[in-house]
């Protein structure tokens, strides 16, 4: 049994080394200056004081995280709707949901966004303004990672029993479903709502076409950055790396912390036995 | 006239007749088992007298009033269903209260008729344990605990026991009796109405 682990172990570290040597290279393309030969040379932060002292880059920063969070809740509020209702009135309607929301998938950034100005641009209301267009672009792009992995963690939950046993104690189904059933599926829209994050997080085409210049994310400021210091567009890039990390340690740590109490303390309870 | 009243219940799933013509009447205060073999209709008449299901035709009387059209949430009928239902994300004692916070019920009454209900099914060192922490026999309590508390006008157990190995089984029947016997002999001393049982 030790050998397998110290295999397994071996190979986890190998995919690891893997999977970190782009990042690891890229922390180090930010930090010096020369790197022709084996060692890099002429070790600098300059590429971080620079950027985290340009207002422009600190407001793209924050322009992206602000954006990130109005298209994940609208769309993971439509789909918890458009799942109760199939669920529980119109079951022979998911496998059509399930198609409509799988759509996205099949969807180029370009063709989304020339689809969406073409039908709006002209557009009078709110619906005509290209912060609007672009929050709507998003929650089309990210619905089918949230559809999939809330459904899929509506799947270990016996929906209809639980529903029922709600009603039979007075409560109506709408608030048994987010009593009961969307805090047991927690994990899955925390998940999806990661997932989300960084689509929006590594998204150009959208915004570049729907707002150019108005709206500049951490992504435009990246392509600038890399047309005049190559230096600098490392340490951007190393900075959206470290943001999505911490977002998503902050809320896996939440997530282990509060919700899913059944989970946690079933394994507190059998490492007790 | 009697206290449940099933009338021409007839229920079908498309073209499958589950229930032809059904004619019932229970009397207040009793315990009521319907035997039969699988798939002949038990869980559905459960299921139609708590409104689960709708009936194809017929009419359901509670205490002299048509409830067939009434929504299950207004019913005042408990239920203690096969799988239990216990709610996964919360402990004994939040399944059990659920009900009563629904109603809105005071908290210090809340928090007096958990206890003594959790006291009379016998959990009361498993009150902060969720459902995954419970035994078969013990989430089957909580469940009932979480049913009665209510003080519905009638309990409706379907297959309680079936989930239960036969060794226990035999015990929960007794302890279900037990549990009821105690509700009835309660009505005279205390706040506790007794339900009329369906099982």
């Amino acid at each position: 049994m030790k050998k397998h682990q110290t295999g397994s172990v071996i190979i986890l570290l190998l995919i690891l080394v893997w999977l970190l040597i782009p990042l690891a290279v890229t922390i180090i393309y930010s930090l010096f200056q020369n790197w022709t030969g084996i060692i890099p040379r002429g070790f600098s932060l300059k590429a971080y004081v620079e950027i985290f002292s340009d207002p422009a880059f600190l407001t793209a920063l924050g322009r992206t995280v602000l954006i990130c969070i109005i298209p994940i809740l609208i769309t993971i509020l439509l789909v918890l709707l458009a799942l109760f209702v199939t669920e529980l009135f119109f079951p022979g309607l998911e496998r059509i949901v399930q198609i409509i929301c799988m759509i996205p998938y099949t969807i180029q950034g370009v063709i989304l966004s020339v689809s969406i100005l073409s039908m709006y641009v002209a557009n009078k209301t709110f619906l005509g303004n290209r912060l609007v267009m672009l929050i709507g672009a998003y929650c089309i792009i990210i619905l089918p990672y949230i559809y999939q992995g809330i459904r899929n963690g509506m799947r270990a939950v016996n929906m209809p029993v639980l529903i029922e046993a709600a009603e039979m104690l007075g409560s109506s189904r709408i608030y048994a479903y987010f009593r009961i059933i969307v805090p047991n599926i927690i994990s899955s829209v925390i998940v999806s709502s990661l997932l989300a994050v960084g689509i929006i997080f590594g998204d150009y085409v959208l915004v570049r076409n729907l707002d150019g210049s108005a709206f500049q994310n951490i992504q435009i400021y990246l392509y600038q950055a890399m047309k005049s210091d190559s230096m600098k567009s490392s340490a951007v890039f190393v900075v959206i790396m470290a943001v999505t990390f911490a977002i998503s340690a902050v809320v896996l740590k939440t997530d282990a912390a509060d919700v899913n109490p059944d989970k946690r303390r079933t394994a507190e309870y059998r490492n007790m036995r | 006239m009697a206290y449940i009243q099933f009338r021409d219940i007839c229920k079908n799933y498309g073209q499958h007749e589950v229930l032809k013509n059904i004619n019932l009447d229970i009397e207040k205060g009793t315990l009521v088992t319907l035997l039969g073999p699988s798939g002949c209709g038990k869980s559905t008449l459960l299921r139609c007298l708590a409104g689960l299901e709708t009936v194809t035709s017929g009419k359901v009387f509670l205490d002299g009033k048509d409830i067939t059209e009434v929504n299950p949430k207004d019913r005042g009928i408990g239920m203690v269903f096969q799988q239990y239902s216990l709610f996964p994300n919360m402990t004994v004692e939040q399944n059990v209260a659920f009900g009563l916070k629904i109603k809105k019920t005071d908290k210090a009454v809340i928090r007096d008729k958990v206890r003594d209900i959790i006291d009379i099914v016998g959990l009361k060192d498993q009150v902060k344990q969720y459902p995954s922490q419970l035994s078969g026999g013990q989430q089957q309590r909580a469940a009932l605990a979480r049913a009665i508390v209510t003080e519905p006008k009638v309990l409706l157990l379907d297959e309680p026991l079936s989930a239960i190995d036969a060794l226990l089984r035999h015990s929960l029947q007794i302890e279900i009796r037990r549990i009821q016997q105690f509700l009835s002999r309660m009505t005279r001393t205390r706040p506790w109405s007794c339900p009329t049982s369906f099982t």
